[in-house]
């Protein structure tokens, strides 16, 4: 069996300096191989950001591995050898301020392959134009400034590149959530196509559920620094099996207006008893209104179902309730 | 979310007088920007009545932000409206003053925005400054204004240990509950929210929707909401409003334009929304690219990313028409019925 | 080069840039143009006034007043640019390598600046050509030191706030080396700031080498400078009071020159600036988008 692209093994973060110190993620397990799209769905405080750092090597996690194609890696020094050789790519959410505004899109897209250098003026431009193409952009373009170009557009120059470094794994913080629904689906369709035809892996992460709609194989749900839930994105989304997934679901807002729950039935209300958890307890404890003394103890990741896993002591009992709330 | 004892909806005599329910009408409204030299807002109309939410929804540029801005007379500097009629409970408030304004916004109309923070003081406990607004606004001596802005905090889903924190304490839903308590303080009759839920977390956007839905209802409050999302709209809004570059280009209750668009441009823009639907699928796309603010297009402003254009939708300016209950702008809309 | 052209469009600018065109003119041929000999005494015509054949007049040795200051024009501009490139120079890299070369060096670095602030210029400028020898060149060096904080202090700040931006990271994360970022992203960007701070010093500069000359340090008589010319004519001034008129008002033309030059290229950066409120006013706002505040668990008055 060929070793996934980049694996995270039990990794925990804790970021700050002795009394200061916070974890930020706890037991973190993450498997990406080549041609998948994984979304990583967090809220504010869910240590998403964190998540994307520590895999491209700018943090070093405090317990657990991160490896990638089988090696372990360690912030600093070979991560930044392995950086540079472009395998792992970062786009940022907001190129407004990702893209340097006194560079033209050839100097931006070109900036990775000057930095690895060993290429000629020409060799550059040839490839600044496919990775162009490769995002589908005129390279009349070439010439203009990030503000003399559209959101949708300035987006693709992000990600153009990224592809210019010829990586394998693409890691993407909130890449549609500055542009409207329009623009979001075109660069979605976009990551898609890239998956496909240059088999490259992806990662999505976004506090928004559509920013995943459509394209993501896996997705993986963070809250407060855990996994709660990780699975089969339609399954997961479908027939959420943690009360956190459900109350995103149920939360995010759609034209689709079946919903089998509320979000009303998923929230605690403040007359609704709660158990006091202490330090260890189950992260979610606080706002879960399924919550029971067995909750004071943080449940361990289980499979439910074949590549589907949660962390919740009630996933089987919950859903019953809800419906009767 | 606790619901508080509320205040009675008290109306003033002044709207009493008033015999429609409605509360804003804009009428043919033109808002011209970079000082009169493009016109951004080329003939918008909408009304909002009395408990009844209505959603302003568009792309980046398509006029929806100018139109809900020239309603609350805060336009920027260097935008100006060039004609139609703003009216404000029966009153026409186009051309009023700064002065004039002061008495009714804060008053009678209460805002709320994407970024709560650049709207507070960082220095100030939140309770200060709603009471502050309080205090000065329904002229409450200081103990009753304290008393009235935790009744606030409570009818928003706040507790009352909020009044004495700073908004460095307080997260993003939170703050914007804030917002709406300092909003809805002096009993408005409109709450105008504009992308209000936009940088929030979902989970805590869907408590501030339901927030303002139960205000609308308890209060007879009319909520004006602006929004690019219309999944959005849709949870929140009874009529949506659709802008497309500068115009508005169909209107009607929300569940029609859900279940039969008539317009092409609401008809793409219900395939982009958010559906629900995780699972993998081609997504759909708009094709093309909205014309540039203030752009001159002889016909129909969205026949160059129309699949239904005609040779006549690009000849001369489409105008509005009633079409099954709702107003539309396209030639074409008997046809487009599904 | 924007924000060079967008200079350009202002009347004040050209009308700076011209004044310092002739300035330059006079700085490289200001002695082969000059209708006399600028040592040359006329002791038939002492402190003269302004006549058909001498413009400006004599001074208390009967030398031509026009001549000594298109001669001395290019002793004092040099003098100043000498300041001006060695403060450069000092403060400038010093400013750019504290933000990259890691806190001892920051800190070490704005102690010597604090330093050299509390350092009054001209009486440094005496005591340094007291010690390695009375030339103007020397003074110079010394003001430049001194001028060196001025530039320190505004290239670290703009290197500061362009060192955070996220296209920094971006290029970390490439695998960039300070030197790329240095060059690519940073240096482009602090550039109208340091040329706005090279014009005020340029301003400043001179006006030392006026007072250093004016006070006779640096220059060897009868070689003739703009502060030399001004402080003889000062000396005779109840006999010729029309006199130090004319080297005051080059000093003050070329001073206000290039002060004039550094307020329209500061105007010219901040108008981008500007025009970031007039735009955001006519598109939606929806690009922005703050997770800043709090966890979400915060949200729920419940917990």
């Amino acid at each position: 069996m060929t070793e996934p692209l980049l694996e995270l093994d039990n990794v925990d973060v804790v970021l700050g300096h002795r009394r200061r110190a916070a974890r930020i993620l706890s037991a973190v397990d993450l498997q990406v191989s080549a041609g998948q799209i994984i979304g990583v769905i967090g809220e504010t405080g869910s240590g998403k950001t964190t998540l994307a750092r520590t895999i491209v090597g700018l943090i070093e996690p405090a317990a657990g591995e991160v490896r990638h194609s089988g090696l372990k890696s360690v912030a600093g020094k070979g991560r930044r050898d392995a950086r540079r050789t472009g395998r792992v790519q970062f786009v940022f959410q907001d190129p407004l301020r990702s893209l340097d505004p006194d560079l033209t899109v050839f100097e931006l897209v070109a900036e990775g392959l000057r930095i690895r250098g060993g290429l000629s003026e020409s060799e550059i431009l040839d490839r600044v134009a496919a990775a162009l193409g490769k995002v589908g952009l005129d390279s009349g373009l070439l010439g203009q400034l990030p503000a003399q170009i559209s959101g949708g557009q300035r987006q693709r120059v992000s990600i153009a590149r990224a592809l210019v470094m010829d990586p394998e794994l693409l890691i993407c913080d909130e890449p549609v959530s500055a542009l409207d629904a329009s623009n979001r689906n075109q660069v979605l369709r976009l990551l898609d196509d890239l998956r496909s035809s240059l088999g490259i892996a992806i990662i999505v992460i976004s506090h928004d559920l559509s920013s995943l709609a459509g394209i993501a194989d896996r997705v993986l749900v963070l809250y407060r620094g855990r996994v709660v839930e990780e699975g089969p994105i339609g399954e997961v989304f479908g027939a959420p099996r943690h009360p956190y997934t459900a109350l995103l679901v149920a939360s995010a807002p759609s034209l689709g207006l079946h919903r089998p729950l509320t979000a009303r039935q998923l929230r605690r209300r403040t007359d609704e008893p709660s158990v006091v958890t202490a330090a260890g307890g189950c992260v979610f404890a606080d706002r879960c209104p399924f919550v029971t003394e067995v909750c004071t103890e943080q449940p361990r990741a289980v499979e439910a179902e074949p590549g589907w896993h949660v962390a919740c002591h009630h996933a089987d009992a919950w859903r019953d309730q809800a419906v009767n709330r | 979310m606790p619901t508080a004892p509320l205040m009675p909806t008290t109306l003033r005599p002044d709207v009493q007088a008033v015999t429609t329910t409605e509360v804003l009408a804009i009428e043919d409204l033109q808002v011209s920007v970079h000082n009169s030299r493009l016109g951004a807002v080329l003939g918008a109309s909408l009304t909002v009545a009395r408990g009844e939410s209505v959603g302003l929804v568009g792309e980046s540029g398509s006029g929806k932000t100018l139109t809900c801005r020239a309603a609350l007379g805060v336009l920027g500097p260097g935008c100006a409206i060039e004609s139609g009629t703003v009216r404000f409970a029966g009153q026409d408030v186009t051309r009023l003053d700064a002065k004039a304004w002061e008495a009714i916004r804060g008053q009678r109309v209460g805002a709320v925005f994407q970024d709560p923070t650049s709207y507070l003081n960082p220095s100030i406990t939140v309770g200060r400054q709603l009471a502050e607004v309080v205090r000065i606004k329904l002229g409450l001596p200081r103990r009753q204004a304290k008393a009235k802005a935790i009744e606030l905090f409570e009818a928003v889903g706040l507790q009352a240990k909020v009044y004495g924190q700073l908004p460095v304490e307080l997260s993003g839903g939170m703050l914007q509950r804030v917002m709406i308590a300092i909003a809805v303080s002096c009993d408005p009759e409109l709450l105008v929210a504009d992308e209000a839920t936009t940088a929030l977390d979902v989970t805590i956007q869907a408590e501030i929707i339901e927030l303002i839905l139960r205000l609308r209802d308890e209060r007879g409050l009319a909520v004006l909401f602006v929004s690019h999302d219309l999944a959005v709209i849709a949870e929140l809004c009874d009529r949506v409003v659709v802008f497309y570059a500068g115009e508005v280009v169909e209107t009607g209750p929300t569940a029609q334009i859900l279940a039969s668009p008539r317009h092409p441009y609401t008809q793409a823009l219900l395939k982009v929304a958010s559906l629900g639907d995780y699972g993998r699928r081609q997504l759909d796309v708009i094709p093309g690219q909205p014309p540039s603010v203030g752009a001159q297009i002889s016909g129909c402003r969205f026949a160059d990313r129309c699949a239904f254009a005609l040779d006549a939708c690009r000849e001369a300016p489409v105008a509005v028409r009633e079409v099954d209950g709702r107003e539309v702008r396209c030639l074409r809309a008997e046809e487009l019925a599904s | 080069m924007k924000i060079i052209r967008r200079a350009l469009r202002l009347r004040s600018t050209r009308v700076a840039l011209g004044l310092l065109t002739v300035i330059a003119f006079l700085a490289a041929f200001g002695s082969a143009t000059a209708p006399y000999d600028p040592v040359h005494q006329d002791v038939a015509h002492l402190l003269a006034g302004p006549s058909g054949g001498h413009w400006l007049g004599t001074d208390y040795l009967g030398r031509d007043v026009l001549s000594r200051l298109m001669a001395g024009t290019r002793l004092s501009v040099l003098s100043a640019l000498e300041a001006v490139v060695v403060g450069l120079a000092i403060g400038a890299t010093t400013g750019l390598a504290s933000v990259f070369l890691g806190r001892t060096f920051d800190y070490l670095s704005n102690r010597v600046n604090d330093t050299l602030m509390t350092l009054p210029t001209i009486v440094f400028a005496v005591a340094v050509t007291a010690v390695l020898g009375n030339r103007l060149v020397q003074a110079m060096f010394a003001v430049g030191v001194l001028l060196a904080p001025m530039f320190f202090r505004v290239t670290r700040a703009a290197t500061l706030q362009y060192a955070q931006a996220q296209y920094v990271e971006v290029a970390d994360l490439l695998g960039a080396s300070r030197a790329h970022v240095i060059r690519v992203h940073v240096l482009r960007k602090v550039m109208p700031t340091v040329a706005v701070t090279a014009a005020s010093a340029a301003a400043a500069a001179l006006l030392t080498v006026s007072s250093l000359t004016f006070l006779g340090i640096g220059v060897v008589p009868p070689a003739p400078t703009w502060g030399g010319v001004l402080s003889s004519d000062l000396a005779y001034l109840s006999l010729a009071p029309w006199a130090p008129i004319a080297p005051a008002a080059m000093i003050m033309i070329t001073v206000g020159a290039l002060n004039t030059l550094a307020d329209s290229i500061r105007d010219s950066s901040r108008a981008d600036l500007d025009a970031v409120p007039a735009l955001s006013t006519i598109t939606d706002v929806n690009s922005e988008y703050g997770h800043a505040y709090g966890t979400p668990h915060a949200d729920h008055p419940a917990a």
